[in-house]
């Protein structure tokens, strides 16, 4: 076994995608724990570093190196078994790398031990995350809250008390266990039982199966065929016909464009919302089994509903804008599939309406609900008597996904998209920026203060500049788009 | 009177054509300059091998790509341009349906019938039952040859004046293969629906393409009525010392280890073979439509 084999086991069974996002989270991760250790020596600086690079730690392990169980489960369908033990001798690998790195950062906070324990933890949930179906993976994601919630009423240490080092290393060894028992079972599966596996790292592996982000959407297709009845979209065809050019190309562009019904639409509430419905039915269990608790309900409610909103808030305002324009730009990558029907479909007008029915179309859900939740900023930063800066996080954020949302749209809907790169740069710097935006909100709605750099103007001023930067570029992407579209003969040509 | 004018205009316009269409795709040419009219109720058969660029002649001359140079006429309008009157009037059906796998057949069906004016849903539920395609199952869990029996469903329920298929028989068993063709040689018969299809499966033209068009390497190597090519093409054998005699234009050229050269020639305007083909040695061999797509595509 080549240690050179090892090392580029993860490059090798990752798709371009993939390693695009990755390798720009994770090193940002790293960068920012770098220079906040630099610039601020104290303890808190020390936190900050390393949950920052936690942070890079588990969006690797939830995303980058799961590929090798995909490798280890090939092998072993082709019988070569030395490639098999090659992918899990990788992660091992990988895994004492990344502790080792942790320990070392975490070693004048919280003590190599103690860093290198958390470090574990993240790195094992990320991996169980990726090993477990989707609706299980879900409560992973929202462990984090349900700690700082449950710390009101039970025991849970805080960052830097010594008794955490016990509970991560007891959680990490939890997750260990677990992320072994799938693997196990996983690189056993042969390809009709892989087909149904609910694995999100199975279930990612079709979605990504295009290669890049301009894919023809072939792995959508996989993720469509493979997606069991329940979790269809229930199409609602009612008010869908030349009368309804808008409806009608909703239903063509699919994914969450689609009309649904209402059992439909039911179902889908359902499917988001159950972890988050499990999960507040167990705190409130918590509580009425200890009725001696010394917080109120309110409390805990309010200690775990604040982030789950501001979560859910977070993946709305961007979330929304970037899945429906990644959906538009895989369906305009083709002539050969819903383009082959929509070019030839007659009723739906001259090509000027049927752009117009496009835009609104496609761009109706994310510019309402972008435009509600700057309505909701502004509302509650008006009651809370927040700070400028933090008025203008939980109002800009929104306005910011907006604006990305009709860039990326009309970029996808022009004959020229950006290249994979350059959208992958756009996203990631969208990303930071809105998170950033999120978290300052937050943490001011919460603490009802200025928010954590409202007295350092050198902060928030290169917030604001990154800000107006990002705002400069996704308008420059817009007017880009808008003219190459307004070029075409019809909407419906695909991608030159 | 503008209806009247309108009409002689229909009649006079092939319903599809194609005037030095060229394309290509990332700095490799796919098309050159090709230029081909579809007579009305004519089954043209478009043959050629993987990669001789079929689909992206089909599409350009759909207006469903803008083409690098040239451009196609879809019943006299631009195709790129094409008014809802057009549209109505064609059916296509691409290579890989894939298109909607988020609707159900039934779903489908029901979608696309609103927007055609002619639409048959009496047709479209009685073929679905008869094939056996599962009204209610998505299309995405289909088998791909019930994916394509789906969207042929599709296009024939418009009722179209000009159906387009794309490799129609490609995922197709025999079965449903020999039904299609049975289908669209009705639609031509009966109803005078023209039809342009393309295939590399020799035996499908040969039963119904009424015209056969063969493109190779992006150029349209000829283009004729189907029962034309027997008496119009054969294979011209020449010996090494008589290889020097061969004449220029020859649809494709062949040398052998023994220095004898074979040559796909075609009659003149006189009905004969090449000069060539009286030579003492030379030997000229009737070619069936497959030897004849071999010939010329090897």
């Amino acid at each position: 076994m080549r240690a050179r084999d090892l090392l580029l086991t993860f490059g090798r069974t990752t798709y371009p995608s993939v390693r695009w996002l990755v390798g720009g989270v994770f090193p940002l991760g790293v960068a920012v724990a770098i220079v906040v250790r630099l610039l601020w020596p104290g303890a808190k600086g020390g936190h900050i570093a390393l949950l920052a690079f936690e942070g890079g730690v588990a969006y690797l392990w939830a995303f980058f190196m799961p590929a090798s169980l995909l490798l280890a489960r090939d092998a072993r369908q082709l019988r070569i078994p030395r490639l098999e033990a090659v992918a899990a001798a990788a992660v091992g690998l990988a895994a004492l790398a990344t502790v080792g790195i942790g320990a070392a950062l975490g070693k004048a906070t919280l003590g190599e031990t103690s860093a290198a324990a958390l470090t574990a933890l993240v790195l094992a949930s990320g991996f169980a995350f990726s090993l477990l179906p989707g609706p299980v993976a879900m409560l992973i994601g929202l462990l984090p809250a349900a700690s700082d919630a449950a710390r009101r009423v039970l025991p849970v240490p805080t960052l830097d008390d010594p008794r955490s080092t016990i509970w991560w290393a007891v959680a990490a060894a939890g997750f260990g266990v677990i992320c072994a028992i799938r693997w196990h079972g996983l690189i056993r599966l042969d390809d009709r039982e892989a087909e149904r596996s609910s694995a999100m790292v199975m279930r990612l592996r079709g979605k990504n199966a295009t290669g890049h982000w301009a894919g023809s959407g072939a792995g959508v297709r996989t993720v469509d065929r493979r997606r069991p009845g329940w979790l269809q979209p229930e199409a609602n065809l009612r008010r869908t016909g030349p009368a309804h050019p808008v409806a009608s190309l909703r239903v063509a562009l699919g994914g969450g464009f689609v009309p649904q019904t209402l059992r439909g639409l039911c179902r889908r509430g359902l499917t988001m919302a159950g972890p988050m419905l499990v999960f507040i039915a167990a705190m409130m269990l918590i509580l009425a089994t200890k009725p001696d608790a010394t917080v109120s309900s309110l409390g805990v409610i309010y200690a775990l509903g604040t982030p789950m909103l501001a979560g859910l808030a977070f993946m709305l305002a961007l979330g929304l804008p970037l899945v429906s324009a990644l959906t538009v730009r895989q369906r305009w990558s083709t002539s050969q599939r819903e383009l082959a029907v929509l070019g030839v479909l007659p009723g739906l007008g001259t090509p000027d309406r049927v752009r117009q029915a496009l835009l609104r179309a496609a761009l109706a859900r994310p510019v309402v609900i972008n435009l509600l939740l700057t309505v909701a900023g502004w509302i509650i930063a008006q009651r809370m008597n927040l700070s400028v800066i933090a008025t203008l996080a939980l109002v800009g954020a929104p306005l910011l996904c907006l604006l990305a949302g009709v860039a990326l749209t009309l970029d996808a809907l022009g004959p020229q998209p950006l290249r994979g790169w350059a959208l992958g740069l756009v996203c990631s710097a969208l990303t930071i920026v809105v998170l950033i935006s999120t978290i300052t909100g937050m943490l001011a709605s919460q603490l009802r203060q200025g928010g954590p750099w409202a007295g350092s103007p050198a902060l928030w001023s290169i917030y604001l500049a990154v800000a107006l930067a990002l705002t400069t570029v996704l308008g420059w992407i817009a007017a880009r788009g808008a003219r190459g579209m307004a070029r075409q003969p019809h909407p419906f040509l695909a991608h030159g | 009177m503008n209806a009247m004018l309108k009409d002689a205009a229909d009649r006079l316009d092939p319903p599809l054509a194609a005037h030095g269409l060229g394309h290509g795709y990332e700095g490799a040419t796919v098309l050159h300059g090709i230029d081909l009219a579809l007579a009305p109720g004519s089954v043209l058969g478009l043959i050629g091998r993987n990669g001789a660029g079929k689909s992206t002649l089909i599409r350009a001359m759909l207006g469903l790509l803008e083409p690098a140079a040239g451009e196609a006429r879809v019943f006299g309008q631009p195709a790129l341009r094409m008014d809802d009157q057009a549209k109505a009037r064609l059916a296509y059906v691409p290579q890989q349906p894939e298109a909607l796998g988020w609707l159900t057949a039934a779903q489908l069906l029901d979608y696309v019938g609103r927007f055609y004016p002619r639409w048959d849903a009496r047709f479209a539920g009685k073929t679905l039952e008869r094939w056996k395609i599962p009204p209610n199952k998505l299309l995405a869990k289909l088998s791909p040859g019930e994916r394509q029996r789906v969207d042929l469903i599709r296009a024939l329920a418009s009722q179209p004046e000009l159906l387009v298929l794309d490799e129609p028989a490609a995922a197709l068993d025999p079965v449903a293969r020999r039904e299609l063709l049975r289908e669209v040689a009705l639609r031509a018969g009966e109803s005078g629906t023209t039809v342009l299809f393309s295939t590399h499966i020799v035996s499908d033209l040969e039963r119904i393409a009424s015209d056969i068009a063969f493109l190779h390497e992006g150029k349209l190597l000829l283009h004729c009525a189907a029962d034309d090519t027997k008496e119009r093409f054969a294979r011209l054998w020449l010996p090494a010392a008589m290889s020097a005699a061969a004449p220029a234009a020859a649809l494709s050229r062949r040398r052998h280890e023994d220095g004898s050269l074979s040559l796909v020639v075609e009659r003149d305007e006189r009905g004969q073979w090449p000069e060539a083909s009286r030579l003492n040695g030379a030997r000229v061999d009737a070619l069936g439509l497959e030897d004849l797509f071999v010939e010329v595509a090897e």
